[in-house]
């Protein structure tokens, strides 16, 4: 499988950021002679309107915001890059007052003695390979939980194609044993895809039609999702069916776990099935329906469910380990509140 | 100080070896043993499961071991085969019933002994059993029941007597016996099962001539469908128009032969509904359903049952459809039903039943998995590295129903048991008329 097929979402958000980088090295890119760094956070906003695909696209405002983010934060502490590691920050912190009260003037917001390249060569652009490298090693971040939460011979539930919960899942399995139980939607074939991706690294591995759900929950121990978003109150858009899912595991009590990169965090809020919702014709997700069925009222296929935070236990991103209660905290580290209306 | 007898001393010149438990390559090898062991024993295990079913098939012939009987029939060795690998299940399933596919030759090769044994209408039935043209517990029943009749009317006395009861008993058992072979039995077709028993004891104690005697029996059939089938129906159609007012929007899942009467009697009365059906792609009921509707005229929404959620804030009801109603509450029905019960309880949305009587049962389940039937509609390929699973059924607790239409009037799940114990005065049905010699 592609990559552009197996994570759609973490493509496009890499696809902007290289598109970024294009712009800016581009020799018709629209910013005054000497920018500063505020024309090039409203830039970069600008860019991400353009580059968006609709109202519904999360992920390029997302990255974009990351980046704004760390610009500013590289930019304040004169060249300091933000860790993810909490504790070094709190030593860091200490540092930072002391350097900040002795180098006064020679940051680089006045720039006297540095041309204006010299922002974009020394914030900008590693500030968007800051964010991607983020990117491409979330999975490895998020993989390091992966022993922690399971115990021998679990059977756990999956739902349709999920790379991060796929390579979580292979690097637990070097110390667990488990069982894997595969629920496929109606519509394409991902969830068959999954379990032959999973069943070729021997693991042990059973395919499900969804309407098995009910059934087979009362063996499962654990369900672990992928997200599509993580809304700022916790709540969750995924793949439809998800929904159902998470109501049937509190009927269960079984815990569901939440895998996903920090690039998925998405400042907004949602209370119902609609408000962040599309319809779409079915031909787009089952290529094989015909104009008969097409044509005989079907209702449209939806694009997301919104899962509401109670309904989950645990958020595993690569930036740590949150509760839903606790999940906004992270959403005011990693970005900032200005930058919201992107 | 005494030596304890354990310990072994090392005598002098000989090297010392670690005890047993310490040694690691030889626990290994212990192990791998043992593993080999049990896949033999996993072998050896399918044989006798193979001898367990033939028996039933053949009744006149000597159990043999299957090797013995292989190359007699060739069709028969890649059906052992092909069901040896069938009845592999994994674990936690093993113990639910898988059923071979015959094909029309296949089955008459397999019971090869007495052709009469199963009637060529049964043979037709179970093949339509299987590869889903008769689907349904409604539909099931009837058809059993037809070509029961059939049977009657075919079947002929060894000899001259009046003991035409008790012969057709001993058939009419094995040839339930027999159709367990290709699906399991469900609740309405034992009910009529259990019904013709009571009718033919009654015969026993008659007198009547044969031929009397199975035109009374196919007449007592045909009172059965009638009054427990069709005519239920159309009690049960008018308690739930009184159920649902005009312009409601109710939710219906796969296909069932009440809900379908319902919705065409509610739009000859000139109301409107808005009716969203769910599908469930694996059996395609849903669509047959939204065909069904469509010929007639009616308007309705086909929607999968993953994406139900975006849609159960506009619905007002749910109407089910059930395959049966277990004596604590439980229902039993098409997969997925549970699903969208436990989906109504959370969204408040009432969920009702349509069940004829005939269909309650006296036993009682609990969960999906202790009882159930495996449906093998799709062919797997060999290679694929994972199992693939799907069931024919699905329990939901009566917690979860609201209300259940009958004939017998509007019931909770609860008083399912009630309803049985008054029915049992009338040993499952209405009471039998006596049958009379005409003359």
């Amino acid at each position: 499988m592609n990559t552009q097929k197996a994570q759609p979402r973490l493509y496009s958000s890499k696809e902007s950021l290289l598109a970024l980088k294009a712009h800016l090295s581009a020799k018709n890119a629209k910013l005054p002679k000497s920018p500063t760094i505020e024309d090039y956070i409203t830039y970069i906003k600008k860019l991400s309107n353009r580059l968006k695909q609709g109202p519904l696209d999360f992920w390029i405002p997302n990255v974009y915001r990351r980046v704004i983010q760390v610009i500013r934060l590289m930019s304040s502490e004169d060249g300091f890059v933000q860790n993810k590691d909490k504790e070094k920050n709190f030593k860091a912190l200490g540092l930072t007052i002391q350097r900040s009260s002795s180098r006064s003037k020679t940051t680089i917001e006045t720039g006297a003695e540095t041309g204006s390249n010299a922002i974009q060569q020394y914030v900008i652009l590693p500030a968007i390979d800051q964010v991607l490298e983020e990117m491409e090693s979330h999975s490895d971040d998020i993989n390091t939980f992966a022993s922690t939460h399971f115990f021998t011979n679990e059977v756990l539930l999956v739902y349709e194609y999920s790379t991060t919960v796929l390579n979580f899942l292979l690097s637990a399995k070097k110390t667990r044993n488990f069982e894997i139980i595969v629920l496929e939607s109606e519509t394409e074939n991902l969830g068959k895809q999954f379990a032959t991706d999973l069943g070729k690294h021997q693991l042990n591995v059973t395919l499900t039609p969804f309407t098995n759900a009910y059934a087979i929950m009362q063996r499962v121990n654990k369900i672990l999702l992928g997200v599509d978003a993580i809304l700022k109150n916790g709540g969750l858009l995924m793949h439809p069916g998800t929904y159902a899912i998470c109501v049937l595991a509190k009927q269960f009590a079984v815990p569901v776990i939440v895998l996903s990169g920090a690039h998925k965090l998405t400042p907004k809020y949602a209370f119902d099935q609609t408000t962040f919702n599309e319809l779409v014709s079915p031909l787009k997700i089952n290529p094989n329906s015909t104009i008969e069925q097409m044509s005989i009222g079907v209702f449209s296929y939806i694009t997301f469910d919104y899962v509401p935070p109670e309904y989950i236990s645990l958020y595993i991103t690569n930036q740590g380990q949150y509760t839903p209660q606790s999940i906004y905290q992270l959403f005011s580290d990693f970005y900032n509140v200005k930058d919201e209306d992107i | 100080m005494s030596e304890k007898p354990n310990q072994q001393n090392p005598k002098k010149g000989e090297p010392w070896k670690p005890k047993e438990k310490f040694d690691k390559k030889a626990n290994k090898e212990k192990q791998k043993q043992e593993q080999e062991q049990g896949e033999g024993k996993q072998e050896t295990n399918q044989p006798p499961q193979q001898q367990n079913k033939q028996p039933i098939q053949q009744q006149t012939v000597d159990q043999q071991p299957t090797q013995q009987q292989v190359p007699t029939n060739d069709k028969q060795v890649a059906q052992t085969n092909a069901s040896k690998e069938q009845n592999k299940r994994k674990d936690f399933l093993s113990h639910l019933p898988i059923f071979e596919d015959y094909t029309s030759v296949s089955i008459k090769t397999v019971k090869q002994i007495d052709p009469l044994t199963l009637h060529h209408a049964f043979i037709e039935l179970c093949i339509q059993y299987q590869n889903g043209q008769c689907i349904g517990s409604t539909h099931r029943c009837v058809e059993f029941l037809n070509a029961l009749k059939q049977f009657i009317r075919d079947y002929k006395l060894s000899r001259q007597s009046n003991y035409f009861a008790m012969a057709f008993l001993d058939e009419l058992k094995k040839i339930f016996n027999l159709m367990k072979n290709f699906r399991t039995v469900n609740e309405g077709m034992s009910t009529s099962y259990l019904f013709i028993r009571e009718c033919l004891m009654i015969l026993r104690d008659t007198r009547l001539d044969e031929n009397e005697s199975k035109v009374w029996l196919c007449n007592q059939i045909d009172q059965f469908i009638q009054s427990k089938i069709i005519s239920a129906s159309e009690l049960i159609v008018k308690n739930a128009t009184q159920l649902i007012q005009e312009g409601t929007t109710i939710l219906v899942y796969a296909r069932s032969y009440l809900i379908e009467n319902f919705i065409i009697n509610y739009f000859k009365q000139g109301k409107q509904l808005t009716i969203f059906v769910v599908d469930n792609p694996q059996f395609g009921e849903g669509s047959q359903l939204v065909n069904r509707l469509q010929q007639q005229g009616i308007p309705c929404y086909q929607i999968l049952l993953s994406h139900v959620s975006y849609i159960l804030s506009k619905v007002d009801k749910i109407l089910v459809g059930a395959s049966s109603m277990l004596c604590n509450g439980a229902l039993v029905s098409r997969v997925g039903t549970a699903l969208l019960a436990c989906l109504a309880s959370t969204h408040k949305i009432p969920f009702l039943v349509f069940c004829e009587s005939y269909k309650f049962s006296e036993k009682s389940q609990i969960d999906s998995l202790s009882w159930n039937e495996i449906a093998q509609l799709e062919q797997g390929n060999e290679n694929q590295q994972y199992t693939s699973l799907s069931l024919r059924y699905d329990i939901t607790q009566s917690n979860y129903i609201n209300m259940i239409v009958t004939e017998v009037g509007l019931i909770p799940a609860t008083s399912v048991k009630a309803v049985i114990g008054e029915f049992k005065k009338y040993n499952y049905v209405d009471a039998i008329e006596v049958p009379r010699k005409e003359q």
